[in-house]
């Protein structure tokens, strides 16, 4: 078994988190900090002081996503960015609809109601995105960064309105 | 822009698309996870494996067969080729040993899929009626 430690600087709003992935060779455990402040400066103001995560993400990041990885595609980067993400999102967001792509990317996705909202986080940023769907028309797509503030604040709207 | 993505499969085969039963909703339809491209060896994206029903009928093989041989972790997504033309895709012949009718769908353009046009195909694509 190997065990690898990551130390990083201590960012407030920070959660640390132990991802145990399996590789050929064992187990391998990575100490990571799933930080918000976020890589990018957008992140980094989302979360208001005192608010706090959906209940779910930590379990849905450390055990259950990990668990659909078959092929151990994605990335840790990959993995603690779809936290972040997810973290910001309203506490009383429900557990979404969740999976591992074969092209190295996590997808999340909510029906709710006449909204249908997904995202996904792979280990290309560029593939990063946002869909909404209203009333079961055309998707639309936006590049999820640079919109993480408005994936939160629509989603809020959402689950008020619904 | 196109790319030089072959495209030769009759516009009223059914298409066919493994499916995780976990990552099938509870209303039936399936996740946009489902409708990846499998990632190449270096990382690149490759194509999303599929079967083709008229090939499959020639060997004497139904979708049942198909199902088990991917086990009970499985299921069988059903499309149909001019429906995933209409969406941008291409879809050719890539035969394997393990089952016949194997074949590849990509972006015409052969650029990644993105999670929208996930979206599009989960939105047309259903559970094989022979397996409800």
């Amino acid at each position: 078994m190997t065990l690898l430690a990551e130390s990083e600087r201590i960012a407030p709003n920070s959660t640390d988190a132990a991802i145990a992935s399996a590789n050929g060779s064992g187990t391998l455990t990575k100490q990571i900090r799933i930080s918000r402040p976020g890589p990018d400066a957008s992140v980094s103001t989302l979360l208001n002081r005192g608010q706090r995560p959906p209940a779910w993400v930590e379990e849905l990041v450390l055990e259950e996503i990990p668990r659909k990885d078959d092929y151990g595609l994605i990335g840790l980067d990959t993995l603690a960015r779809f936290a972040q993400i997810c973290s910001t999102l309203p506490h009383h967001t429900p557990k979404p609809y969740y999976g591992v792509g074969d092209d190295a990317t996590i997808g999340a996705e909510w029906d709710l109601g006449r909204f249908h909202v997904e995202i996904q986080v792979g280990n290309n940023p560029a593939m990063n995105s946002i869909v909404f769907e209203i009333d079961g028309g055309e998707p639309e797509e936006l590049p999820l960064e640079g919109n993480v503030r408005l994936l939160a604040a629509l989603m809020s709207r959402i689950l008020r309105d619904s | 822009m196109e790319a030089d993505i072959p495209d030769e499969i009759p516009p009223d085969c059914t298409v066919y698309r493994l499916a995780k039963k976990s990552d099938i909703k509870p209303d039936g339809t399936p996740q946009s996870d489902c409708f990846s491209d499998k990632a190449a060896d270096d990382g690149s994206s490759y194509y999303m494996s599929v079967y083709f029903l008229d090939e499959m009928q020639l060997a004497g093989k139904t979708v049942l067969d198909l199902q088990k041989v991917w086990g009970l972790e499985y299921t069988v997504l059903a499309l149909n080729a001019t429906d995933l033309r209409k969406q941008g895709e291409r879809l050719w012949r890539d035969t394997r040993d393990e089952f016949p009718g194997h074949g590849a769908c990509k972006r015409a353009d052969g650029a990644e899929r993105t999670r929208g046009q996930k979206r599009k195909i989960a939105k047309i694509a259903r559970i094989a009626p022979e397996l409800l």
